[in-house]
């Protein structure tokens, strides 16, 4: 039931990709020849090659070429190295930095133990002293 | 492609679903929206056409074409890859790798 259906927009969309191929190698021939006779023939060279003799390649290219200059090999290398190298840190036990200030929070706690334990002994003393 | 956390290419395909999906939602709350849409998709087409080719017949000839199939038949596609292009253009699929990568932690 979906066969038909899927296949039909997969054929469009391969046909709106090859124009897109086309568009892009006459506009680079148009730019590097200018317009004449030599870059008739040579966007006709292309244009058999593009839709007749290698279409798939051709597509394949292009889609490499445009996924490349969006930034995606980018992205792959934040992946395999930013990403891979923090996980590697974290296995061997190497401390991250502190931005949460645990470790303030944790010498403000102790320092009010240290206060605590003083008036705890302070008071002791005067006890001491007053049943003498 | 496995951590002990989870599966990380489940979240980045979650990822690019829901922002795949972002325009047919926004075109089935918001019908009007259609319109909206198509219109940037013509802009877009002719502009991008015209800036490879410059003015002519056969501008306005691959641009129908191309208008025909991107914009009536299947807006809700195109209209999906024209946003997700948008994103991808403003960073966020550094904000993907990013929420990967806070897996790892």
């Amino acid at each position: 039931m979906l066969e038909p259906i899927m296949l039909g927009i997969l054929g469009d969309f391969y046909f709106v990709i090859q124009i897109f191929v086309m568009v892009s190698i006459m506009s680079f021939i148009l730019n590097h020849l200018g317009k004449g006779i030599a870059s008739v023939i040579l966007i006709l060279v292309m244009f058999y090659v593009v839709f007749i003799l290698i279409p798939a390649l051709s597509i394949a290219a292009f889609l490499l070429y445009t996924l490349l200059m969006a930034g995606v090999s980018t992205l792959f290398v934040d992946f395999f190295f930013i990403t891979a190298g923090q996980g590697h840190q974290q296995q061997q036990g190497e401390e991250r930095p502190d931005v949460l200030g645990t470790d303030v929070g944790e010498r403000k706690h102790m320092m009010e133990k240290a206060h605590q334990a003083s008036r705890q002994a302070a008071g002791m003393m005067q006890g001491m002293m007053r049943r003498r | 492609m496995m951590n002990s956390n989870g599966n990380v290419i489940i979240f980045i395909l979650i990822a690019f679903a829901v922002v795949l999906l972002l325009p047919p939602l926004i075109i089935t709350v918001f019908p009007p929206a259609k319109y909206l849409f198509a219109l940037i998709m013509v802009f877009i087409l002719f502009s991008t056409v015209r800036g490879y080719l410059g003015d002519g017949v056969l501008t306005y000839v691959i641009s129908g074409i191309l208008i025909y199939f991107l914009v009536f038949k299947y807006l809700m596609v195109t209209s999906s890859l024209w946003v997700f292009q948008i994103l991808l253009g403003v960073g966020f699929g550094s904000v993907i790798m990013w929420g990967v990568g806070t897996r790892f932690r």
